[in-house]
């Protein structure tokens, strides 16, 4: 018990020293996350209302290809981004390795397939009738999947933010592409990696409690807003 | 003139055949009621109608216009039509965009569709609630505020589905005389479906029986001349009774017609049955008949009532000639003719 109280209070301590190098990996954390669930969400929520909407030939692969990259590991993804934008790769020339750049590029591919699977169960659980009302009145298909959209509003959120939890808790894009440079790329969960290496595990999880923290205020947010658009 | 003609129109859901239309004519600028139990196929029929849902053979044309049963419903026709649900959704919205949503896919201006959606909340009753949150009404409100986002739109045809189910009796009125306005005013046709609705008579120019997805033919053997009590909620079989007890008042008075589906009677022994239950006749077997796979038992309650029954089940309640019996008449099994003398 000891052991986590003396993390309890590091951590308190590095938030009231306002802790530079600390707020620099927060800050790292925050900006890298927010940016790829932010592009994330652009195109997986189109795509998950087009998969939601629109028949077509093989649709049912499709939705067990995107459920199937839910389970895709982070090291995979860093390996496959890792291989167009090193120097030998096809983007080597646009220096994006070690860059915060490349740590969203690689979280974007990620958590596209959990907002994609996320709003297409959203849309699925729609009542039909709100479909139908919209149609009946005359509604083009554009202005009904809007509609249908908006009604699941709350679905669609959670989408996002299960992705954002996805990417502010991963290490292995984050060290591949971002390289835990101190300073610039190094995030939470890299640096809890580091000091975990070099045996500061209070300070590990310290780092671990200020990411629950956070990850806590995050869906703190969503669940005021989910409850003050019920209202 | 007709409006919709249908010709052996079929529509399957999995594996089962939910509406077998052989065929059947709407006119124009009339109230047609759908009566038929639950189950009948008067929502696929209206879904089918307000060009929601393909059906899978057959043809149907709508004023002139043939319709594929291998393609998508073309949009524009929805332009045209529209349907009133048995429960309608609200967009989580106030009642007032709800019932401004058609003229805004229209492309009507934001002045134009607030005076047009106030004038419509205005004819349902429902104006004092145009800022109040839609999902919040209660389910006859809803059913209102439904119909005023259905008629700001002025369609040709409004479909409307069960549009008196779960509402008080004074939405109930509300509603159907709202209907009846929308007809006689505008040269709106109707179409309006129900499972209990003997107190349409005095609305519809027209009565279609649904009844397992088919056109269902009154039973002549059972069809009776009523005569409405003066609450106009009793229907007497003969002048002096047995009497039938209606769930809501006659749209109109008068002698009507009734035929019941002898396959929707229960019967019960005297002992189980209470002749105290609404519509309970008390009555004696008089005659047994089999006629294929099913009894066709005859009951003098005042008039002879027919009941048909399976084998299994005459079995099962061990009854015979002159035994002392309960004929229970749910509502459903009610069909209002259109003529006004027996068949």
């Amino acid at each position: 018990m000891g052991f986590f109280w003396d993390s309890i209070v590091s951590a308190l301590n590095l938030l009231l020293a306002a802790d530079s190098e600390l707020l620099h990996i927060v800050g790292v954390s925050l900006t890298v996350s927010s940016s790829s669930t932010l592009l994330a969400s652009l195109a997986g929520i189109p795509l998950g209302l087009f998969l939601g909407f629109v028949n077509f030939w093989g649709k049912r692969v499709v939705i067990t290809l995107f459920q199937t990259l839910l389970a895709l590991p982070t090291v995979v993804v860093g390996l496959f981004v890792y291989a167009f934008i090193s120097r030998r790769g096809i983007f080597g020339p646009f220096d994006l390795l070690y860059t915060k750049t490349a740590i969203v590029i690689g979280q974007t591919i990620l958590i596209i397939p959990v907002v994609t699977v996320l709003t297409l169960a959203a849309i699925s659980r729609m009542d039909r009738r709100y479909k139908d009302t919209a149609l009946t009145l005359g509604a083009g298909p554009l202005t009904t999947a809007r509609m249908v959209a908006w009604e699941a509003r709350f679905g669609i959120m959670a989408a996002v933010a299960a992705a954002f939890g996805r990417v502010i808790a991963e290490v292995g894009i984050s060290m591949m592409l971002g390289g835990n440079a101190k300073g610039f790329t190094r995030t939470m969960p890299t640096a809890m990696a580091l000091e975990y290496d070099k045996g500061e595990f209070v300070l590990s999880i310290a780092l671990g409690l200020i990411l629950l923290a956070l990850a806590l205020g995050v869906n703190g947010f969503l669940q005021f807003f989910q409850g003050r658009a019920r209202q | 003139m007709s409006l919709y003609k249908m010709e052996k129109l079929r529509a399957v859901l999995g594996n089962k055949t939910v509406l077998d239309i052989e065929s059947l004519t709407v006119e124009k600028g009339v109230i047609t009621a759908f009566m038929g139990p639950n189950g009948a196929g008067k929502t696929t029929l209206f879904n089918i109608l307000a060009f929601l849902r393909r059906f899978h053979s057959g043809s149907l044309v709508f004023d002139g216009i043939p319709l594929l049963c291998s393609q998508a419903p073309p949009a524009q026709l929805r332009q045209r039509a529209v349907l009133v649900p048995q429960e309608p959704i609200m967009f989580s919205s106030s009642v007032e965009k709800n019932v401004a949503f058609g003229l805004k896919c229209r492309g009507i201006s934001l002045a134009q569709r607030t005076k047009q959606a106030h004038k419509a909340l205005d004819e349902v009753g429902m104006l004092g609630f145009a800022k109040a949150a839609a999902h919040r009404l209660s389910g006859g409100e809803t059913k209102r505020v439904a119909l005023a986002r259905a008629i700001v739109l002025d369609p040709e045809v409004l479909l409307c589905d069960e549009p008196t189910a779960g509402v008080d009796s004074q939405n109930r009125i509300i509603i159907l005389e709202l209907i009846g306005r929308l007809n006689a005013q505008r040269g709106m046709t109707v179409l309006i479906t129900s499972h209990n609705a003997p107190w349409l008579a005095g609305l519809a120019s027209r009565m279609v029986h649904l009844d397992s997805g088919r056109i269902a033919e009154p039973f002549p053997e059972n069809t009776f001349l009523v005569h409405p009590g003066p609450d106009g909620r009793s229907l007497f079989l003969t002048p002096d009774g047995p009497e039938l007890v209606l769930e809501e008042p006659l749209a109109a008075a008068g002698t009507l017609t009734i035929s019941l589906d002898p396959k929707q009677l229960a019967l019960l022994p005297a002992s189980l049955g209470r002749a105290a239950d609404k519509n309970s006749l008390s009555g004696v077997i008089t005659g047994v008949l089999l006629k294929e796979d099913r009894l066709l038992v005859t009951v003098n309650a005042g008039v002879e009532i027919l009941i048909s029954l399976s084998l299994a089940q005459w079995k099962a309640k061990n009854l015979g000639p002159g035994d002392i019996v309960q004929i229970s008449i749910p509502a459903s099994s009610i069909r209002v003719l259109p003529e006004k003398k027996p068949l």
